[in-house]
């Protein structure tokens, strides 16, 4: 991996081709939010900018990316005003998620609860293991499967159970 | 839902391809003013509104009285198309790349709110005669290699190429101008020199009228989304007007002070002072107290000791 010290814009870039969209769905998932999870996307790629953090690996790279982004958007949803902008903000949310032509029915999984909605996307859709979501989250692993069997309850989800991992 | 279905669905979540360029142009720019998409604009304008709404709500009988001599400046909604950014008064517009303002006698403005209408009606504008028309398209320009040096000529602009300049009744021309284009009227403040130069933050501070003129400073965090302070006491506003005149121009920051500046901007170092102004528009200045950074307009400046002596305290607030 590159010196962290001298990373580029052209590094940055680079890693940000390659996890941005992790991010993103991440911060998404957390803020329900278009402009936020723009915001809280941003916001990880220049702390990695100013981070002296190296990696061991891609992976380690992206871990550290989710982690990063998932504890801003926690900073974000504790503050007083975005609770308040959130009604809001209703109406242009619409609009903007007809500008990125958003589907409809991921309603569905942005109506669960916070606390599932992480664990369901690391889970399904990056492929992490429990084991590894409880590390990415510092959340024991029991936790994490009692959190994707519920989800997935919610969802009505006609899949298999914790053994998937 | 099958797990096929969750991850189809999970996969449309986003980022689209302009969301994720528009992403990558932020962080490697992090220093360059936002652009003011419709989002942006919203995130800005929301907490105006609604600071607004509970001041006119609380403000007692007095002040009201006092307010009726300053008319107020109303934006109005703008038409679908203007709404997103999509282009109006013709080819000049270059969004994403450049900001809204026009050159006037030397001078550099910034229109309010993003290029937004304001309801001029009753202002009798017309009748304080044409200053000048809007004929340089600045975008064209600079797609052609800026080979007519219109980023610096009079009577150049960014937004509205063809309207009319005129003199916006009860403030100095040299701190706001009305544009009338098509039937709506533009609003347009002071940000800078047509040479890139830095204004005296005196001058500005005098021809804003910042002591008159406000009726509120905020203290936000640097993305403008959280209130930390407010001062409305008067005396409280003179002593900031006094001070904020007070700072030196900087003519062009050093690396180490750009990367000071990232710096704090992601640690939570970097403020805004809102002035929330009587008629209901509002000045947004940058600080970074760590770097006695404060910038006014397109211009920076070293904030003065005393300054940040007076006002150490609401520093430390995110510590």
């Amino acid at each position: 991996m590159e010196d962290p010290l001298q990373r580029t814009g052209k590094d940055i870039a680079q890693i940000y081709r390659r996890h941005a969209h992790t991010v993103y769905k991440v911060s998404f998932m957390l803020l329900r939010n278009v402009v936020d999870a723009e915001e809280a996307t941003q916001t990880a790629f220049l702390k990695l900018m100013q981070s002296d953090m190296t990696f061991r690996d891609n992976e380690h790279e992206k871990a550290w990316l989710i982690v990063t982004a998932r504890n801003h958007c926690r900073n974000m949803l504790k503050h007083w005003w975005r609770r308040m902008r959130t009604t809001l903000e209703e109406a242009d949310q619409r609009l903007l998620a007809e500008e990125i032509r958003h589907d409809e029915t991921l309603g569905e999984v942005l109506a669960l609860p916070a606390k599932y909605r992480l664990p369901l996307y690391l889970f399904y859709y990056e492929g992490y293991s429990t084991k590894e979501i409880a590390e990415l989250l510092s959340i024991k692993e029991a936790t994490i499967r009692t959190q994707l069997h519920t989800g997935r309850k919610l969802l009505k989800l006609q899949i298999g159970g914790e053994g998937d991992d | 839902m099958t797990e096929k279905e969750l991850i189809d669905r999970l996969a449309r979540m986003g980022p689209t391809d302009k969301q994720t360029d528009r992403m990558l142009e932020r962080i490697l720019n992090p220093a360059a003013k936002p652009k003011f998409a419709l989002k942006q604009s919203y995130r800005i304008a929301l907490p105006t509104i609604v600071i607004l709404l509970l001041s006119l709500y609380w403000l007692p009988a007095l002040q009201q009285k006092q307010n009726k001599e300053i008319p107020q400046l109303m934006s109005v909604p703008a038409p679908f198309a203007a709404e997103f950014g999509l282009p109006r008064g013709g080819k000049s517009i270059h969004a994403g790349t450049l900001g809204k303002f026009l050159n006037y006698n030397g001078s550099r403005y910034t229109f309010l709110e993003d290029g937004a209408a304001y309801d001029l009606s009753g202002w009798k504008v017309e009748e304080q005669g044409v200053l000048g028309t809007l004929q340089y398209d600045i975008a064209a320009d600079i797609q052609n290699g800026g080979t007519k040096g219109y980023s610096s000529r009079d009577l150049a602009t960014t937004y509205m190429n063809g309207g009319t300049i005129y003199a916006l009744p009860g403030y100095a021309p040299a701190f706001r101008l009305a544009v009338s284009y098509e039937g709506r009227y533009y609003i347009a403040e002071l940000s800078g020199k047509t040479d890139d130069e830095v204004i005296d933050a005196k001058e500005f501070v005098s021809l804003a009228d910042l002591s008159r003129m406000t009726m509120r400073i905020e203290w936000l965090d640097h993305q403008g989304t959280t209130v930390m302070q407010v001062w409305d006491a008067k005396k409280d506003i003179r002593k900031w007007s006094n001070l904020i005149a007070e700072s030196i121009p900087v003519e062009k920051l050093t690396d180490e002070q750009y990367e000071r500046l990232a710096k704090a901007r992601s640690s939570d170092r970097a403020f805004q002072a809102r002035w929330v102004l009587r008629d209901g528009t509002s000045i947004v200045m940058n600080l970074v107290p760590d770097l006695s950074l404060l910038t006014i307009g397109n211009g920076n400046y070293e904030l003065s000791k005393t300054f940040l002596e007076t006002y150490s305290k609401e520093f430390q607030l995110t510590d």
